[in-house]
């Protein structure tokens, strides 16, 4: 039904959302981390969203789409070094590689994220409210 | 459904516009998900045209089936969304979007008027 199909679309919005604003806690929370299992410091990690037909077969007529994570890649650029010969993770000329985090791009990507997941749940309530209408017809 | 029991084409213009309306809140929701997604395009559905034309009985452009078995595929005519052919905007989404949530509780209103009417006229005037 037209108004279910609306709420699923929503309800994927909230979830690719709310795991966009997983990987910015995750890159917030490892801004200093010199050390990984993968060993070197903590690598930038983005979220690729990617639109997906509400079902598989309808898809290839028009249809609207919901939203999935796609992939979640590891930015390797930018590298902050820093001179710093007393930290133990420092190389032997006394360099230190810090994570390529920029707590602004990610508080910037933070807000973004909740913006759009308070505009997935507007969609949410304004459907409730349209679906909670239409039961008073012959009411 | 059949409305042929009424005298005007209200009930039947009404409901057309309930479904199209809600096929756009659908559209308008799929936008919104694919906010941040890369190269999404958003989807478009002109209400007005579409009552329009379905109105004046501008044929639905539906799947050509070669057989006499063939099942005619979905219920819902093609060719009514299109590609804006632009990138989801956040304000103006949300501005379609309420505005399809009035358009759509002024419907079901006038629905429940125009039944009330029939209402009367069945039941006659009780109080």
């Amino acid at each position: 039904m037209n108004i279910f199909q609306t709420m699923d679309i929503s309800a994927s919005g909230l979830h690719a959302q709310r795991q966009r604003l997983n990987v910015i806690a995750e890159n917030l929370a490892n801004s200093h981390t010199t050390r990984t299992p993968e060993g070197g410091p903590y690598c930038r990690k983005e979220v690729i969203l990617a639109s997906r037909p509400v079902d598989e077969f309808a898809g290839l007529l028009e249809q609207s789409s919901k939203v999935a994570v796609q992939a979640v890649s590891q930015n390797r650029e930018g590298f902050r070094v820093e001179y710093d010969p007393g930290h133990p993770d420092a190389d032997d000329k006394g360099m230190v590689t810090w994570p390529n985090v920029n707590p602004i791009t990610e508080m910037v990507s933070l807000t973004m994220a909740s913006r759009a997941f308070d505009a997935n749940v507007a969609v949410l309530r304004a459907s409730k409210a349209m679906a909670l209408k239409a039961l008073e017809i012959g009411r | 459904m059949s409305w042929d029991g009424f005298p005007d084409k209200v009930v039947q213009i009404l409901e057309k516009s309930l479904f199209w309306q809600s096929r756009r809140q659908e559209i308008l929701a799929g936008n919104l998900a694919n906010l941040d997604t890369p190269r999404y395009r958003r989807k478009e559905l002109d209400f007005r045209k579409v009552l329009t034309d379905q109105l004046r009985g501008v044929p639905e452009i539906r799947l050509a089936a070669t057989h006499a078995d063939h099942l005619p595929g979905n219920r819902v005519p093609a060719g009514l969304v299109r590609d804006a052919g632009e990138g989801g905007d956040l304000d103006r989404e949300m501005v379609h979007l309420a505005e399809n949530q009035l358009a759509y509780q002024a419907s079901v209103q006038m629905l429940i008027r125009k039944l009330d009417q029939v209402r009367t006229a069945l039941e006659g005037d009780r109080r």
